[in-house]
């Protein structure tokens, strides 16, 4: 699904040249769950943002589904956006002044989903995660986990085949941290594609492979199915 | 769609204040703009509404004496009854003959105050009226008829018919023949009644400049011929008739009819005229405000769309193209723009009226309706819309989503600086204006406050007598005497501080040819003297002394045009006659202190009385003495109206164009003052939200909230300090050109310059104050909290 060839990703400054990303190769099939870990400023989330296509790589080559993908046009970004891929934040990013069904609303509205099938797929969406009663409600007005389900919700409404999730429990305590989790290893097994970021060990564990970064520089890339396994029969 | 409206109103009021502050200043800014278009578009309709207006043009003889040049609207009555047979093109013309204010009497009630004007048979070919009764072709021809407009028509017969009711005027009869609509307002005459020009037989006699004249020309005709055509047979008629005036040159000049209001350098009129200065002026008043009020909206919708970066770039991710966002924005602001529209217009209907009063003009009610001011709104509908959208739309539909998400400033220098230089703008604009103002009252107060070289408080005119009465006048006079209020009387054929006559004058001994232009006050013995006027030399007229109706009195400026140090004693020759010079007076002000005081003589051979004027003690009540005269003129004329006029409010009107002009910058200042004031309070709140958290950090270090108000209010001053630098040299260079127009002029005093300058500031700073203090008071946990 996804392949990064000798991807680089570097600011220029007046004397001297900054990398984020050096080198990196990547591939991830179908149906994988991605874990891409590392200290900060190590580039995790500019290789999730390269892969989101909110940025572009300096250098290198990137095929999403067999397509180049490293330079395209705005309309065809926003073409994948629509269809193929899920973002989740950190921060939740959810818009203040909308309600919790609007949220989630959004995104079908600019897929160009009809009105009448919005409201059952965002109502599907609502009973999938209980919170059928709370889709008056503005953002400020939920927990911090019950933000997250809701971008959570916001970002596979439109059944895309690639979710992306920049440290979705970071700002979450470690239960909330775990349900989410649940959520994206259930979403895995009905066979969307999963790339989150995150400094969790424990959560880290949830996916499939783990890609360690330092530096720029991909470290390690380990399978971990077999744990996955294990995780699931406690 | 409530949902949707609720929405939008949601996104875009995320702050409240700013969306009040957003509607509010626009539509202030465009309430103001709309009427001040209104009255530019109005000015501009002036006579377009007959339907011949473009092929009218009017006669205006230009009578050049030496180096002074008097362009008279009035022409020969061979300009009718010649010109038009003599030159091809031409397909009728008609004359006007001003009959002044005059009395009506109809079933024994008297109507005074009716504006008459006497007028050829062809006036309805060429100025075309609707007919409320009766119909315009034959309507003057028979010289015993009379036209009138529906609202003295109905004044007098309610809702019966007109036509064919018997009047009396002037102690003639006349029978209605026809009811016109009433004159539309814009319209450089005005009549309530219609006299055909031959309902007087000595009007053909009338061997002067006397009448108004204007020709129709033909559809096919070359206007350019035609109108050389004429001016150049009039110039031979007047060349022959005024040859005695050797010193004096004569001209005529033919204009459009549609450029009369506006461009006309006639130096008098049918009535009030505007001024294309007036109408520059207030246009350059309304494309200001307009933009401070539209660079405030778009500044602050800039400000807003920054701040909602972090919501688009969300949109974006969740898969919204850029059209999506573009869409968005300007949906929003289309929404914002109509709501401001709405209000303005409101505003502008409802202080309709009262600009209305300040213009001196009154508008139909249908003025907005009018298709170039809705095409003028549209315009600025649009121009808003695109601008206060085009920033949010394209400038943050264009950034990366990963960027927005992340940093939120991303690009606050480039904006910050085209922010400060439209602030700059604006607060230069508001300097120039306020400046502007200060310097054009400043003007008007030192020419009020100029001697104007006799006593004019305390001076009515009375005016309205029949014959009889001015008969009477000595009788009048000993009974008004014996009024205690009354502490003089005398009479007058002209209104001092009203139009003079123009004459010529020279000194007995010169030659016949040497004439020199004069204006002349014809009075009655008696109203220097009332007038208090201050003798140079010599005498006033003495009302005993027969011979005195062989004298005249200069002044000063009159003196000196003859060439004389001391003119009493020497003889002058006005009208063939010669005249011995009795006195000579200081010069004084006889029309606005704007004009360099003219060569004046006053004579007093005519016996004419046009008004009698009375001088009421200083201490009297004004209500009780004009009763009592009132009374008094009565007992002469039963149904005697009494009408007058104080030369003090004559004095005081010289300067009506000039108040008018600084209440009209007035508005422009206020407003413009109220929007940069607006935009300065969004931007210094702006600017304290975003650093809200730099004031809570320098707090928890120990910083003092003087310290925080210092830095931010630091940053404002220094604009107003640049855009004084130029916005004083720029009001100077204004106000300097303005009074090149003024005889006497105020001196420019630097307090003039730094008032402007002094207000801004202190509304700054108490803007800024009341603002920082808000934030810089609070806890710095509470800022810090935030984050």
């Amino acid at each position: 699904m996804i392949t990064l060839n000798n991807i680089y990703k570097y600011y220029d400054s007046k004397f001297q040249r900054t990398f984020v990303l050096k080198d990196i190769d990547l591939t991830v099939k179908e149906g994988d769950f991605v874990t891409v870990m590392g200290p900060s400023g190590a580039g995790k989330s500019t290789l999730l943002n390269i892969i989101g296509m909110l940025d572009e790589p300096s250098e290198g080559e990137y095929l999403f589904l067999d397509q180049p993908a490293s330079s395209l046009k705005e309309n065809k970004k926003v073409e994948y956006h629509r269809n193929y891929m899920g973002f989740i934040f950190q921060a939740f990013h959810l818009i203040d002044e909308m309600t919790v069904y609007e949220n989630i609303e959004t995104a079908l509205v600019y897929k160009g989903v009809k009105s009448k099938e919005r409201k059952g797929m965002v109502a599907d969406m609502l009973d999938r995660f209980n919170m059928v009663a709370k889709k008056d409600l503005f953002p400020a007005q939920l927990s911090g986990g019950q933000q997250q389900l809701v971008g959570i919700a916001r970002a596979i409404v439109g059944k895309p085949r690639l979710l992306l999730a920049d440290e979705p429990t970071g700002n979450l305590h470690s239960d909330q941290g775990r349900e989410i989790m649940k959520i994206l290893q259930q979403l895995n097994e009905e066979g969307i594609t999963i790339i989150q970021v995150t400094h969790n060990e424990e959560f880290a564990k949830a996916g499939k492979r783990i890609i360690r970064l330092a530096d720029g520089l991909k470290e390690s890339d380990d399978n971990l199915a077999e744990e996955v396994e294990s995780l699931k029969e406690e | 769609m409530i949902r949707k409206i609720k929405n939008l109103y949601q996104l875009a009021g995320k702050n409240k204040a700013t969306l009040a502050t957003n509607v509010l200043g626009l539509s202030i800014g465009l309430a103001t703009t709309i009427l001040l278009v209104a009255f530019i578009l109005f000015e501009w309709s002036y006579d377009r509404h007959f339907s011949n207006a473009g092929r009218i043009y009017r006669l205006h003889t230009i009578w050049k004496d030496g180096d002074s040049e008097t362009v008279h609207p009035i022409n020969l009555r061979q300009a009718f009854t010649e010109i038009p047979q003599n030159v091809p093109g031409i397909e009728t013309a008609v004359q006007i003959y001003r009959g002044w204010s005059t009395e009506i009497i109809y079933d024994n009630v008297r109507y005074a105050h009716n504006t008459l004007l006497y007028v050829d048979t062809t006036f309805f070919s060429v100025f075309d009226f609707r007919m409320s009764e009766g119909s315009s072709e034959y309507a003057l021809n028979d010289p015993g008829s009379v036209v009138l407009t529906r609202s003295l028509a109905n004044k007098m017969f309610g809702d019966n018919p007109a036509v064919g009711q018997i009047l009396e005027i002037e102690n003639k009869s006349y029978t209605v023949s026809a009811v016109t609509d009433d004159v539309p307002e814009n319209t450089h005459f005005s009549f309530d009644l219609l006299l055909p020009m031959n309902a007087l037989h000595f009007m053909h006699q009338l061997g002067g400049l006397e009448f108004f004249t204007y020709y129709l020309f033909d559809p096919y005709a070359d206007s350019q011929t035609v109108g050389d055509a004429i001016c150049e047979t009039n110039n031979e008629t007047l060349t022959e008739r005024f040859s005695m005036f050797h010193g004096s040159e004569f001209l005529s000049e033919i204009e459009p009819l549609t450029r009369l209001h506006l461009f006309s350098n006639a130096s008098y009129d049918l009535g009030p005229r505007g001024s294309i200065k007036t109408v520059v002026l207030v246009g350059a008043i309304a494309l200001l405000v307009m933009f401070l009020a539209l660079t405030n909206f778009v500044n602050l919708f800039v400000i807003e769309g920054e701040q909602r970066a972090k919501e688009i770039g969300i949109r974006k991710v969740n898969g919204a193209g850029k059209k999506d966002i573009i869409i968005q924005f300007f949906t929003e602001t289309t929404f914002i723009v109509s709501v401001s529209f709405a209000a303005g217009l409101v505003l502008a209907t409802l202080l309709l009226p009262q600009f209305a009063d300040l213009m001196r003009r009154s508008f139909p009610e249908d003025i907005f309706l009018s298709p170039a001011l809705v095409g003028a709104l549209a315009g600025i509908f649009i121009l808003t819309v695109v601008f206060s959208g085009s920033y949010p739309a394209f400038y943050l539909s264009r950034l990366k989503p990963a960027a927005i998400i992340k940093q939120q400033d991303a690009k606050m220098g480039r904006r910050k600086v085209v922010m400060n230089l439209t602030g700059g703008i604006q607060l230069i604009i508001t300097l120039v204006l306020l400046t502007y103002l200060f310097g054009i009252n400043n003007q008007i107060q030192y020419m009020k406050n100029l001697p104007p070289g006799f006593n004019p408080e305390g001076l009515v005119n009375i005016y309205n007598l029949n014959d009889n009465m001015k008969r009477q006048y000595p009788e009048i006079r000993d009974q008004l005497l014996n009024i205690p209020e009354v502490a003089g009387v005398a009479a007058s054929g002209h209104t001092i501080g009203g139009g003079c006559s123009g004459q010529g004058i020279r000194l007995a001994e010169n030659q016949a040819d040497n004439i020199l232009a004069i204006n002349e006050y014809r009075v009655q013995p008696g109203l220097c003297r009332l007038m208090e006027l201050e003798l140079k030399e010599g005498r006033f007229f003495d009302p005993d002394l027969a011979t005195d109706r062989q004298s005249v009195i200069l002044n000063e400026a009159a003196e000196r045009m003859l060439g004389l140090t001391s003119a009493t004693g020497r003889r002058v020759v006005m009208f063939q006659d010669p005249l011995e010079v009795i006195g000579v007076v200081k010069d004084f002000h006889y029309s606005s202190a704007a004009n360099t005081i003219q060569p004046l003589v006053f004579t007093a051979y005519s016996g004419n009385i046009n008004n009698i004027v009375v001088r009421i003690e200083s201490h009297a009540d004004y209500a009780t003495s004009m009763k009592k005269i009132g009374e008094t003129l009565r007992s002469f004329d039963e149904g005697y109206i009494i009408t007058t006029s104080n030369t003090g409010d004559i004095y005081r009107s010289f300067y009506a164009g000039e108040e008018r002009l600084g209440k009209i910058i007035r508005v422009g200042a206020i407003v413009a003052v109220v929007i940069v004031m607006m935009g300065i309070f969004m931007l210094v709140s702006q600017s304290i939200l975003r650093r809200t958290k730099e004031i809570g950090i320098r707090k928890v270090l120990g910083g003092s909230t003087t310290k925080m108000l210092a830095i931010l209010y630091s940053g404002t001053i220094k604009w107003i300090a640049i855009a004084s630098v130029i916005a004083i040299p720029v009001s100077y260079y204004f106000l300097d050109r303005w009074l090149q127009d003024y005889a006497v002029k105020a001196p420019l005093n630097w307090w003039l310059f730094v008032q402007g300058v002094f207000i801004v500031i202190v509304l700054q700073t108490i803007v800024t104050i009341w603002q920082t203090l808000r934030v810089a008071r609070r806890n710095p946990v509470e800022s810090l909290r935030y984050e």
